[in-house]
């Protein structure tokens, strides 16, 4: 069998190095087993795939023989878990002539393929037809999206394309960590182990945040080739600390008793939201204010429900059948550290009831937007938010709060909805319902005159 | 049975002997890639040791840098239908690739340039040398065959050098063809270099091979002559002689077939020099016309003629 290593270029996805290995070996196989079975008489280091399932099997596999016929190391490389809900595919018209397809292209906030200034797309241009998964690889006939090219054209394709630099997906998967395993569903969706699973998701939304920091973080060289991939660079015009000598706790008068402030919050916090989780709270129109765009719960909603047509969401996310998904904090913790950003509790050690194994990531738009919005003013808000319920529940006013998973995100669902408001200008937070809150709460002029007000005067 | 067994000598199709037309050819090959040619030609009588020789030179084809070209070789069959597909077909036999019963010419083309690219990617210099026997067999359409997995490759900047081996007879009708204007292309990639493969033409070619046959079995059928120091080799002159008095001007020989050569080596030393008096310069001259006849180079030219 060949390996399709004719074809390979730098930077590639699992998908594209599946196709690749489908073409090279066009006309020489039956079915996809037999393929299996010839590939795995050939090293005792691929008997493990003759377990797996057939629409598990072939990417993995396909991999695993290159490296075989490679003398790679085999052992550290040949990971058994492939990529089953690959969908839907974008990728670059043009590079899909020439059966190229990288991960970068499924991040969802990358519209344009770096190397051919064009736009990603979901669709064939050749068949119409959305790119096939790749257990359906085997069967597409499409000349630009399936297996049935023409292999000199392909080469001409190729060799008219030879002059661009792929290795610019390289250099980008390395920024952003998508290749640290090589199937793009780990990157995107959360996994069944989240312990192998949300570090992934984190280590994107980390890209993404270095993209939003570009002005100062990124190196200079790859500015050009970030807005090539169409990503919007943001600029964040004032930050209230100096992220660059260390965490927002370090710039605080409240230094020396930096870990028992931390502390303080974190209990706190964690016995509040174990009250709450035996209520429902309302949405912000429950509780007597407007919808607001600022609403932070409301934006991480909207953005999910955005990311629910690239797959991110569909299954672990808010499922329609699965109840067994949280919003869990401790991804933006994750997401925010290598910045040093912030210090943030972790809440989803707080809640007990909640299995581990089932912990929904904060998908890599929200990340921005905490990242933009300074999370740990919103943490301060949070908390404050949370006495005032606690308080309003004590006085006989009843606030319910449930999990998400009991609203699945089907049309005209109630989403639960925290009331939480942050301006968008970065530089104040106002609530917009004193009634609740203005005990603890002032209009600040500065996020950081939050955290300067004694701890003290936050708790009841 | 190991390559040192004094039996295998009873075994032409496993006997190898190292020739000095051998050396000859591995260089010019060497030559060949390093000059960066895209083909060439090699012509040879019948049974002058052609096949086996690129045999050997296949597995030890290497670039400047010393390391290893892949070296593919094709045995061109005689068969009723003279496609380009049934050189595609032919090539993925001869190279054990699962074919899938319906794959059309254009599969298979697909295939072996992944194939060939695959192998050619494994050096530095991108080489991958296609090594095609009995090229007389062929029909000028099915060179196209050849020609399209060099464009291919060459697209991707891949080196593809094809060398056509052949019996320099039968060959020449191809070849004339070949030589026509409509063929220019097909010519100047593969048939403007020509190597002409010769059987032993000289003394001195004897009796490198004889020194071959001492290191290999003359201890073993003349253990008590070879440990008094008597070798093979001393009759080198007069093995020359005899086959150049008695055969090569009467047959009008231009060489001295390999087949030929062994096996009349081969009756020598192990059915007559042991059982005669090697001291006798008489009875060895009539040894060596017995072995040269018993050899069939005559009875061969006999039928040719």
């Amino acid at each position: 069998m060949n390996t399709g290593s004719l074809l390979k270029k730098p930077g590639e996805s699992a998908y594209s190095r599946y196709r690749r290995f489908l073409i090279a070996n066009r006309g020489c196989y039956k079915s996809i087993n037999l393929i299996r079975n010839e590939i795995i008489q050939q090293s005792s280091a691929l008997s493990k795939f003759s377990q797996l399932k057939e629409t598990d099997l072939t990417p993995a596999l396909a991999f695993a023989y290159e490296l075989l016929v490679e003398n790679k190391d085999k052992s550290d490389l040949i990971d058994s878990s492939v990529p089953r809900h690959y969908k839907p595919i974008k990728n670059c018209p043009k590079c899909s002539e020439i059966s190229f397809h990288s991960n970068i292209f499924q991040l969802p906030w990358v519209s344009k393929c770096p190397i051919h200034n064009q736009k990603l797309v979901e669709k064939c241009v050749e068949c119409g037809k959305e790119f096939p998964p790749s257990s359906k690889l085997l069967s597409n006939n499409c000349k630009s999206c399936g297996t049935l090219v023409n292999t000199k054209e392909l080469l001409i394709a190729l060799n008219k394309n030879g002059n661009y630099d792929f290795n610019v997906f390289k250099q980008l998967a390395e920024i952003s960590n998508v290749d640290r395993k090589c199937y793009p569903e780990k990157i995107l969706r959360f996994y069944r182990h989240a312990s192998n699973s949300y570090g992934y998701i984190n280590q994107n939304t980390a890209f993404y945040a270095s993209v939003l920091l570009s002005n100062d973080r990124l190196p200079e060289k790859l500015i050009p080739t970030i807005k090539k991939l169409g990503l919007p660079i943001y600029k964040i015009l004032k930050r209230t600390f100096n992220y660059k000598t260390g965490s927002a706790l370090s710039e605080l008068d409240v230094k020396k008793n930096e870990v028992a402030v931390h502390s303080l919050i974190n209990k706190r916090v964690r016995k509040l939201l174990a009250n709450l989780t035996k209520h429902e709270l309302g949405t912000c129109r429950d509780i007597g204010i407007s919808e607001n765009k600022g609403c932070f719960a409301c934006k991480v909603y909207a953005l999910w429900m955005a990311l629910l047509p690239y797959g991110l969401a569909k299954s672990f996310g808010f499922p329609h059948t699965d109840v067994e998904h949280y919003f869990v904090v401790s991804n933006m913790k994750d997401t925010l550290q290598p910045y040093n950003m912030c210090t943030i509790p972790d809440l989803q050690t707080s809640l007990s009831s909640i299995d581990e194994s089932v912990i929904a990531p904060l998908p890599c738009e929200a990340a921005k937007l905490i990242l933009s919005l300074q999370l740990w003013a919103i943490f301060i808000h949070v908390y404050n938010y949370q006495l005032a319920v606690d308080k309003l529940n004590k006085e006989g006013k009843r606030l319910f709060w449930t999990n998400f998973s009991d609203f699945p995100p089907a049309k005209g669902s109630r989403i639960p909805l925290f009331p939480f408001y942050l301006s968008l200008d970065q530089q104040t937070v106002s609530i917009e319902y004193p009634e609740i809150l203005s005990k603890n709460i002032v209009i600040s002029k500065a996020v950081n005159q939050l955290y300067l007000k004694p701890i003290a005067s936050y708790l009841i | 049975m190991s390559k040192y067994d004094p039996e295998i000598i009873f075994n032409p199709s496993e006997l190898f002997i190292h020739t000095p037309m051998l050396d000859k050819l591995e260089k010019q090959l060497h030559h060949w890639l390093r000059t960066g040619l895209t083909g060439g030609l090699i012509l040879g009588k019948y049974r002058t040791g052609k096949t086996r020789a690129i045999e050997y030179i296949s597995n030890r084809l290497v670039n400047r840098k010393r390391e290893k070209i892949p070296t593919n070789r094709i045995t061109i069959a005689q068969r009723d239908v003279s496609t380009v597909a049934s050189i595609f077909r032919n090539l993925c036999f001869a190279l054990d690739i699962p074919l899938r019963q319906r794959a059309t010419a254009d599969d298979m083309a697909n295939y072996l340039t992944h194939y060939f690219a695959e192998q050619a990617l494994q050096n530095s210099t991108k080489q991958v040398v296609l090594i095609v026997d009995e090229m007389q067999r062929l029909k000028v359409n099915q060179i196209n065959a050849f020609a399209e997995l060099y464009d291919n490759l060459a697209l991707v900047k891949l080196n593809m050098s094809i060398f056509f081996v052949g019996n320099l007879g039968s060959s020449q009708p191809l070849l004339e063809t070949i030589s026509q204007d409509q063929y220019e292309l097909i010519r100047g990639r593969f048939f403007t270099h020509v190597f002409d493969f010769n059987g032993i033409s000289r003394r001195t070619d004897v009796e490198h091979c004889l020194k071959e046959f001492d290191k290999l079995f003359t201890k073993y059928y003349l253990p008590r002559d070879y440990n008094k120091g008597w070798r093979l080799v001393s009759l080198g002159k007069t093995i020359w002689s005899i086959f150049e008095s008695d055969y090569k001007r009467p047959l009008k020989l231009e060489s001295w077939a390999m087949q030929y050569f062994i096996a009349a080596i081969r009756i020598l030393l192990v059915d007559y020099l042991p059982k005669f008096d090697i001291t006798d310069p008489q009875a060895i001259e009539e040894m060596i016309a017995a072995s040269i006849d018993a050899s069939g180079i005559r009875s061969n030219l006999v039928i040719a003629a």
